[in-house]
């Protein structure tokens, strides 16, 4: 049971790291417009 | 530890990935300053051009023509075929296949994912949400790419005394589809290369790879 959620773990962190990192490169864009 | 052996491609590849965003990083600011030098602006700190368009723009770049080609590679894939590629299915397989090959349905068996069992919207939705969330991915790093390419193209013509050009205008302008298909066209040669090199070239282990014995014409066998 350990392994499977650390296993979703790692899939959220990637799905977070590329929200997040979209997100920031849309409000710079934003911010510097 | 065995969390760590079962999940080594997701792991190796998100360390890499930190890696070397963090290279980029430090190598940008570095050509950043420079190019401030020459056009006798003042150097800023890393922390600042973290914060720039410039460096949004380039990784911004990078990310929609990744996911546009992995996008297009799932979705070809359904369709399009390549007599003795382990990235092809077999040859009689072209298509969506039907709902036993898939396992959806009444045909899910008791470990299938709740959403192909239960039918209806779900199991579509859940039939397609891999390239659904891969052109999501691409179409959104694909503006974020146009919005803060824009800006820093606009922060460009201000240096050089020149008329800035709104979002809709900059995805008209050569800047932003030289950075666009400078991407793509590496992506394209790269898949369609390893779509064709893999019929006579092998790698021993390699899923990517069929077996090494395996004959030329075999089709969708993995290694």
């Amino acid at each position: 049971v350990r392994a499977s959620v650390l296993m979703r773990a790692l899939f959220v962190t990637y799905l977070i790291l590329i929200v997040a990192g979209l997100a920031y490169f849309v409000t710079i864009g934003l911010l510097h417009h | 530890m065995r969390f760590v052996r079962d999940n080594g491609l997701s792991i190796f590849f998100l360390a890499i990935f930190l890696v070397s965003l963090s290279g980029q990083a430090i190598a940008g600011h570095g050509a950043f300053n420079h190019d401030q030098l020459l056009h006798h602006g003042d150097p800023i700190s890393l922390g600042r051009y973290l914060t720039t368009s410039e460096f949004a723009a380039d990784v911004a770049e990078n990310w929609q023509s990744e996911y546009l080609q992995f996008t297009l590679y799932i979705f070809g894939t359904v369709w399009l075929l390549q007599r003795g590629s382990p990235e092809s299915k077999p040859l009689d397989k072209a298509g969506l296949e039907s709902d036993e090959d898939q396992k959806v349905g009444e045909h899910a068996d008791a470990r299938s994912p709740r959403w192909a069992r239960s039918g209806g919207m779900r199991t579509a939705l859940y039939s397609n949400s891999l390239l659904i969330v891969m052109t999501t991915i691409w179409l959104a790093s694909w503006l974020a790419q146009s919005i803060a390419g824009a800006s820093g193209y606009n922060a460009n013509q201000l240096d050089h005394q020149a008329a800035t050009v709104s979002w809709l205008h900059y995805l008209g302008s050569s800047d932003f589809w030289d950075r666009t298909l400078q991407n793509w066209q590496s992506e394209f040669l790269a898949v369609g290369s390893m779509a064709i090199l893999s019929v006579y070239l092998r790698q021993r282990g390699s899923p990517e790879s069929k077996p090494v014995g395996a004959p030329h014409d075999a089709t969708g066998l993995e290694g």
